[in-house]
């Protein structure tokens, strides 16, 4: 069910010859799009602590944006009341970017026929409160029989479930309906005077019982658990220059950072990116083939259609090292002469669209993982990171680890701790030397975050290795 | 205050009045009016209007709490939003520190404190007021040849505070904002950089051509930067810089991570955390102050206080939840309000010119703040000192350290005040972190 066409259209008397007035006032001969987008989400979050379920809440967020582009303009405006008089107020707020008054009459076909790449069901209702709260209970008691040295677990369990509709000058409109659902586990462990922190957690664009009902949770238990014991005997991190090999899976955020928002369609038209200009280029090494994938069934980073309607698809960004193109949404799309890539997402209605990723990942390649280790004399192997960031005009990106270990003659030895790695997308893509065959996705608890907005995102990518890269620790 | 603020405070209280007393009830409601405006290249490139509402219901059953919210203030939505609220507390468990804000509590509608400023512009107003800005940095140097743009944004926002003990509580406030972020390209290598503005009171506010100025000055400086050896040398930190160091502090001294041991301070108290030259002051008062506020986000008064008093913490910042997890009384500190660093020794004009050696760092990239072990390791951008003097910009390193030993290290402390934030803290010099580079 998609509670803007069976809840809010019916309460508030709307109908598609009112959108269609609405999305007219909203266009005209001077504006290349307008649009319309409808919101109704729900959002829910327990958490245990303390080994008491003792929070929980819900929100409602409901709302409208409109929009009114013309060349480099955008006109926005937006509300909570889905009243026909006032959007068709906020529609004109838009249009009153360009000083023109005319309007264009239009009419609105639906576009269904996308494929449906998750199940059109709310999660906060797919399983009763009290089953949210027994397996909260449930998973702390798991975690505090596993380890005495256990002195904090914080489990999290949310889900939300996003009903949307956009309608378009361009002369359509979809629905869509979004579940995602979120797992989270932090376990601090304390020996002697050390305290150190682990966390893990898993989702996607499903509901409950898919994660539930499986042993997945309690695989993630154990990982929070393990990462925190391996940090109890973590040694500080020596600071210069040196070879790191990346893990497979989450590490691809540095992929993300480092690369995905520099291939963003909006900066490359305004050439504010260092890979402007550079499509048919050489950006990497012949190793690297990066995709941005939004098709993958259940996935945190998927849409079947993305925030304007358009279905996702899967794009490749660098092949074979040669930069293939960028990920664009209609607007920036219009303006640079090329197709929309499916890439237009939007944190909410009352927000402006823009180029997002989706999945992001790398190919795998021909080595083995084990291979690549081996092969390293002195160096660092990273496995899990906490976050990073990028400067898009500049290349430069910082990444933390949260689960490091020095690399010694070919042998993974001693985990380090507080490792920063700092370098420049482009020239450290070049030196990305050695790729396993075992790309993996992580699992599903990304969100990225741009010029405020934030989306759900998934990365990954195989076992590599990057030749030099610089490393921040305290030690010298 | 905005006529719907009024009556949807009458209604509100009208309808936590009309509550059952078997449990506790808390209203937050917030109203933000505002638009924002984005010019590139002399040209308007968005304009957006916000208008927006949120109300938020907390209820307490026998010691559960059950947290709703909505969006839609109608009648209907509310009695949903409040009966969610009691349906999560009914399923969740005992928890004996759970419970609303009794002392203290706030007892004053439409309280006056020199935040709020309303005023009024048309949209070429603002227009005008970016593409003044922007034009000032793009006329600055040949070398700005790209532009992000300069964006102006204001915003007046209503708070209202209700709870079943007696909270009632409600302020306006205003806010004014400008930036502007340009690109400059030597020798086919780029650097972006911006500067911001944001006051309570538009009359308070930097110039555009300012604004404009310090942009383009900021990234031109940035040109040229080369690649440093590791070494371990002291480091200066911009204001800016500083306020995030001190808001890591403050995050460490807040009692919902103390309490769950999820701070590298948790055993501080009492004891000395900075060098004893430094004071850290929390005034919730200040005329026009980004901080102000005259209650907490659970309706508790806020109060002056001194947070560390020559080095020493003397207290953690507490909301009712955390203080009776540490059996203590609420600080009213369900957030803060202003904060001011200060240090008796004397305010130095300058601490670069007391630095032989050392880096001044003035961009930091990352989030390597572990506030758990207080191990401190991000990517940084900056000027090495050589002799008292700037020499040149340095890139691609990082500098490390812990916390604990970066607050003892804090040797000087300037008085170039920064003025966008509610932490207010001049430059920072700290003897010795490691720089990691090539």
């Amino acid at each position: 069910m998609n509670i803007i066409k069976d809840y809010i259209f019916e309460e508030n008397k709307l109908n598609f010859n009112k959108i269609e007035d609405i999305i007219a006032e909203s266009s005209g001969p001077s504006i290349d799009l307008s649009d319309l987008y409808m919101q109704y989400t729900t959002v829910e979050s327990w958490t245990c602590e303390d080994g008491i379920v003792k929070s929980g809440s819900q929100h409602i967020d409901s709302g409208y944006g409109i929009r009114s582009i013309s060349n480099e303009k955008t006109g926005f405006s937006y509300g909570n009341n889905f009243n026909f008089n006032e959007i068709m107020k906020a529609a004109k707020l838009s249009k009153s970017i360009i000083k023109s008054n005319s309007s264009q009459s239009l009419n609105l076909k639906e576009y269904s026929d996308f494929e449906k790449l998750y199940i059109s069901e709310s999660p906060l209702a797919s399983v009763t409160d009290d089953q949210k709260v027994n397996f909260l209970r449930e998973i702390n008691k798991y975690i505090k029989g596993k380890d005495e040295r256990v002195e904090q677990v914080i489990i999290n369990l949310s889900s939300s479930f996003d009903s949307i509709f956009v309608a378009n000058s361009l002369g359509t409109y979809s629905f869509d309906d979004r579940p995602l659902v979120r797992f989270n586990v932090m376990v601090i462990l304390k020996s002697g005077d050390r305290v150190e922190r682990g966390s893990a957690g898993g989702g996607g664009r499903y509901t409950y019982p898919m994660l539930l009902d499986t042993k997945r949770p309690y695989e993630l238990a154990d990982e929070a658990i393990r990462i925190a014991d391996v940090n109890l005997t973590s040694e500080p991190c020596k600071a210069g220059n040196t070879t790191v090999v990346l893990g497979s899976g989450w590490p691809g955020v540095l992929l993300h950072e480092a690369v995905g928002h520099g291939l963003e369609g909006d900066f490359n038209r305004k050439k504010t990116s260092n890979f402007s200009d550079l499509i048919g280029q050489k950006v990497a090494s012949d190793l690297c083939t990066v995709i941005d994938d939004g098709t993958i069934k259940d996935r945190r980073g998927s849409l079947s259609i993305d925030d304007e309607g358009t279905p996702t698809a899967k794009n490749t960004l660098i092949e074979n090292g040669i930069l293939k193109g960028y990920m664009q949404d209609l607007m920036n799309a219009k303006l640079m002469d090329v197709k929309p890539t499916g890439n237009g997402r939007r944190e909410s209605y009352a927000h402006l669209p823009m180029p997002r990723m989706t999945n992001t990942y790398m190919l795998g390649g021909t080595s083995e993982a084990d291979e690549i280790i081996e092969s390293v004399k002195d160096g660092i192997y990273a496995v899990n990171f906490s976050g990073g960031q990028v400067d898009i005009t500049s290349g430069q990106f910082v990444f933390t680890a949260s689960e490091a270990y020095k690399i010694e003659s070919g042998k993974v030895t001693n985990a380090i701790k507080g490792m920063t790695l700092i370098g420049n997308g482009p020239d450290v893509l070049k030196k990305v030397s050695m790729v396993a065959n075992d790309m993996k996705l992580d699992d599903g608890v990304g969100t990225c975050g741009k010029e405020g907005q934030s989306v759900p995102v998934g990365v990954g990518q195989p076992t590599l290795k990057i030749d030099d890269i610089t490393v921040g620790g305290t030690e010298v | 205050m905005s006529a719907t603020f009024h009556e949807t405070t009458d209604k509100l209280k009208n309808i936590i009045d009309g509550l059952d007393n078997k449990r506790e009830y808390e209203f937050h409601f917030n109203s933000t009016d505002g638009a924002d405006v984005t010019s590139r290249f002399g040209d308007v490139e968005n304009i957006q209007y916000h208008n927006d509402e949120s109300l938020t219901v907390t209820c307490i059953d026998g010691k559960r709490k059950g947290v709703a919210s909505t969006n839609n203030l109608s009648d209907e939505s509310i009695k949903l939003t409040i009966e969610k609220s009691k349906t999560i507390a009914s399923f969740l468990e005992t928890d004996e520190h759970q419970g609303l804000a009794k002392d203290n509590l706030i007892n004053q509608l439409n309280i006056d404190c020199d935040i709020n400023f309303p005023k009024t512009f048309s949209s070429d107003q603002l227009i005008d007021m970016t593409v003044e800005c922007e034009k000032a940095a793009l006329d600055y140097d040949k070398r700005i040849n790209n532009s992000e743009g300069s964006e102006y944004g204001y915003s007046q926002s209503n708070n209202l505070i209700l709870n079943s003990h007696g909270a009632v509580g409600s302020y306006s406030s205003t806010s004014y904002t400008l930036s502007c972020v340009v690109i400059a390209e030597e020798n086919g290598l780029k650097e972006r950089d911006y500067a911001y503005t944001t006051r309570r009171n538009f009359e308070q506010t930097e110039s555009a051509q300012a604004i404009g100025k310090l942009s383009a000055k900021k990234v031109i400086s940035r040109l040229g930067a080369k690649s440093i050896s590791t070494r371990k040398c002291p480091v200066i930190l911009t204001p800016e810089l500083s306020v995030g160091l001190f808001s890591s502090f403050l995050s460490a001294i807040n009692g919902n991570n103390i309490y769950k041991k999820n701070s590298f301070l948790s055993e501080y108290l009492n004891k000395q955390v900075f060098a004893s030259h430094i004071n850290i002051t929390e005034k919730p008062d200040i005329k026009e102050g980004l901080g102000t506020k005259p209650f907490d986000s659970e309706g508790v008064k806020t109060s002056e206080k001194n947070i560390i008093e020559g080095g020493v913490l003397n207290t953690f910042l507490l909301d009712t939840y955390s203080a009776s997890q540490l059996k203590s009384k609420s600080t009213g500190n369900s957030g803060y309000t202003n904060i001011l660093i200060e240090s008796s020794k004397k305010m130095l004009n300058d601490l670069i010119e007391s630095v032989d050696e050392g880096i001044l760092v003035t961009e930091m990239m990352g989030s390597g703040a572990n506030m758990l072990t207080g191990d401190y390791s991000r990517g940084a951008f900056g000027y090495l000192i050589e002799k008292g003097k700037i020499s040149y910009p340095v890139t691609n390193f990082t500098i490390a350290s812990n916390m604990i030993d970066m607050f003892k290290n804090i040797e000087e402390i300037g008085n170039d005040y920064y003025m966008n934030s509610k932490i207010k803290c001049g430059s920072v010099m700290i003897k010795d972190m490691t720089i990691g580079g090539n």
